[in-house]
């Protein structure tokens, strides 16, 4: 299968040795002799350029194949986009053309990750959904375009290991399961949250068991972004807020059957991904976990609100402080299996990044010194109070 | 770590069996790293709780009265920076490491409640009466004192804030482009002499050693004011083609800068900025506007393209290294 992959191969394998032998370094256990000495039997030759070269380099090709796609659009094609059918085949002509020149970029130009990369395959499949979906679009029906889509989507996540594309198989597979059942009859629609929490159940648990197999271990990341969002559709399909606002909006069923349950799996779930992401040190199922109490207390407060919506946000402030702080403390005595000491990486970057968010949230608590609004008005920003003095 | 991966470097000689076995243990009996978990809710819970005191103090002004509420606000700030001073590092200019974790938020908070004691005493008793200036004045002086004395860099960016604001620019990253009139020269003129002053904060005071890894901070603020202020004033001001030389002036000293500190950062931006203002000039000929608009595109993009690829060359790329 590996064989199917657009970039060198050798490459990837080397590129994964280089990052371990890197973090191992970082922790100290190799010496700079060994790493150089690994790098020189390691070599990898793809452009892969900083992340933010990476995002100019995606938006510059975005702006000219749009530009080329426009020129064309209103010279020569003008005849031809005169009906559905006729755009349907010009996206797929520009589809391939795009994929085309995707293929000279890593194979000549040896580009991964490079921006250029990224940009030009999302251009692809966006092209030739469109296209394909345009030329069918008598049909006028969700599941058949998103069996059009399936195809598309899976061959660009497996051929060019993008993570990205990957999420978008797995939603358009929960789309083609959910339309296809609505298809069998009346009574899906009381069980469909249980189908979708088999089904993503199901998933995750193929994704587990998988995940570490040496034959796919190009598309572990992939499978990584699978699992996470398996886990939140999981915990999603059970969620009370979602079933039931689901439910009357799709259906028109107010009343949930079986709403003890679901309150169940609104308020346990959370801790018991957080209880298994400790038990096991599986950091992707602790913070999904962590994440998804924000979702629980909002079901909960949406259902018994009190009204007194700032003595939760005081409450649970203060909760989280206070767990923040004894968790530390207890860390800090010396625990056999966690600790609160930072990960041996580079966290230069994590700091400046905090400077930026700090800024963002509580800079504006700043008030400019000659506008009108003056303290009159006071806003005082993210960090202050949300109303006005 | 992938045991594979190890036997395999181990077969190579690239690695000592003892040392492979070594690290397999250490993988074995490594601590899990709940760091960045806790910091974050810790983080989360200052927030809501800050936001939540803050509402119930609105909604109870009448009971509570305004003097409990100073007095409490001033009592926080207070508590917070004598905290602060407690668990301080001893001074030095180059970077510190903070003994405590929450030494930086009691930090930040004391700053935050400051500002929120000043704006109070303004708005409830008109303070500073029509003296604005002062009312930015102080809290910059402070800020910009504690970020020095305590080493904190989100205080310095706070500081930085409240420069501009005395001078009258909001600088917040989302404020940058909608709450500014650049239409207005005062505006302009002012936001590059604070570009100015800033990037010139950051190359002198790393090249006097001091605080060096501020630099970033006054320099990813000076370098936005003022590529943005010089682009306003190329598209707003009446003699605006006066400021191209400038914009070329600061794009070739940023690209310069960027590859002498390997910092891909600073060379996409000055890319970009350059790039919009030249784009700019070009929709003002009337030439482009029509079919040529694209090929415009066509042919630039090319050449930033182009021009980022070579920069691999330009910053002596290397795979798998990376800067800012």
């Amino acid at each position: 299968m590996s064989s199917f992959i657009a970039y060198n191969t050798q490459w990837l394998d080397a590129l994964k040795v280089r990052e371990q032998a890197g973090q191992l370094h970082k922790k100290g256990m190799i010496n700079q002799e060994q790493l150089q000495a690994i790098q020189a039997q390691y070599p990898v030759g793809f452009y892969t350029p900083n992340i933010f070269v990476r995002v100019v380099l995606a938006v510059m090709c975005w702006i000219l194949s749009s530009s080329i796609f426009g020129l064309f659009g209103v010279t020569i094609l003008t005849e031809m986009v005169a009906s559905e059918e006729g755009i349907g085949i010009v996206l797929l002509f520009f589809s391939a053309v795009t994929l085309a020149g995707l293929e000279y970029f890593i194979r000549t130009g040896k580009h991964y990750q490079s921006g250029l990369d990224d940009a030009l395959l999302y251009m692809a499949l966006a092209a030739g959904i469109t296209g394909l979906c345009l030329i069918f679009s008598s049909f006028d029906d969700s599941l058949t375009y998103f069996m059009l889509a399936f195809p598309v989507l899976f061959f660009g996540a497996i051929r060019y290991l993008d993570k990205l594309v990957a999420a978008l198989v797995f939603l358009c597979l929960g789309g083609i399961v959910f339309l296809g059942l609505l298809e069998l009859g009346e009574w899906v629609k009381i069980v469909l949250p249980f189908i979708f929490m088999a089904f993503s159940g199901a998933a995750c648990y193929w994704l587990r068991r998988n995940k570490q197999k040496e034959s796919l271990r190009f598309w572990e990341e992939s499978m990584t972004i699978l699992e996470g969002l398996s886990l939140i559709l999981f915990y999603l399909s059970g969620n009370y807020l979602v079933v039931r606002e689901l439910s009357e909006a799709w259906f028109g069923v107010t009343r949930v059957p079986g709403a003890f349950l679901f309150y169940l799996i609104t308020a346990a779930m959370p801790l018991v991904y957080i209880f298994f992401g400790l038990r096991y040190k599986d950091r992707l199922l602790l913070r999904i976990g962590l994440v998804l109490v924000v979702a629980a207390v909002f079901t909960f407060k949406y259902y018994f609100s009190l009204g007194h919506t700032e003595v939760l946000i005081t409450l649970s402030g203060a909760f989280l402080v206070v767990l923040a702080y004894f968790s530390i403390q207890f860390l800090k005595k010396g625990h056999p299996v966690y600790t609160y000491a930072e990960d041996e990486s580079n966290n230069q970057g994590i700091l400046n990044a905090e400077a930026v968010l700090i800024t963002q949230s509580f800079g504006g608590a700043t008030p400019l010194s000659r506008q009108d609004t003056l303290y009159g008005g006071g806003q005082f920003g993210g960090g202050g109070a949300g109303g006005n003095y | 770590m992938n045991q594979s991966l190890l036997r395999e470097l181990a077969e190579r000689q690239l690695i000592s069996d003892q040392q492979a076995a070594q690290i397999t243990e250490k993988e074995r009996t490594a601590l899990f790293s709940l760091h960045w978990e806790l910091k974050t809710i810790l983080y989360l819970g200052v927030l809501l709780l800050n936001a939540g005191l803050g509402w119930l103090i609105y909604l109870n002004i009448d009971e509570i009265g305004h003097g409990a509420v100073i007095a409490a606000i001033a009592g926080l700030c207070t508590a917070s920076f004598a905290f602060a001073w407690r668990h301080r590092e001893p001074f030095s200019f180059t970077q510190t490491k903070s003994a405590s974790p929450f030494y930086d938020y009691a930090l930040l908070l004391g700053c935050l409640t400051f500002l929120i004691l000043e704006g109070y005493l303004q708005y409830q008793y008109n303070l500073f009466g029509e003296k604005y200036g002062l009312a930015t004045f102080i809290p910059m002086v402070l800020f910009f004192a504690a970020a020095y004395f305590f080493d904190h860099r989100g205080v310095l960016s706070l500081g930085i804030t409240a420069l501009a604001s005395w001078l009258g620019i909001a600088v917040t990253p989302m404020a940058l482009l909608s709450d500014n009139d650049f239409s207005s020269s005062r505006l302009i003129y002012t936001g590059l002499l604070l570009g100015v002053l800033l990037c010139g904060a950051a190359f002198y005071f790393t090249y006097q050693d001091i605080k060096k890894h501020f630099d970033f901070t006054y320099l990813n603020f000076g370098v936005h004011i003022l590529f943005l202020s010089c682009l306003s004033g190329l598209m707003v001001l009446e003699k605006g083609w006066l400021f191209v030389p400038l914009l070329a002036a600061i794009t070739t000293l940023f690209i310069l800068y960027a590859r002498r500190e390997q910092s891909f950062y600073f060379l996409m931006v000055a890319v970009l900025y350059a790039y919009w203002g030249a784009s700019y000039l070009v929709f003002q000929l009337e030439v482009f506007q029509s079919e040529l608009i694209f090929w415009y595109f066509i042919l630039s993009c090319m050449g930033v393209i182009w021009f980022l690829v070579q920069s691999r060359k330009l910053l002596k790329y290397e795979s798998g290294t990376s800067s800012q």
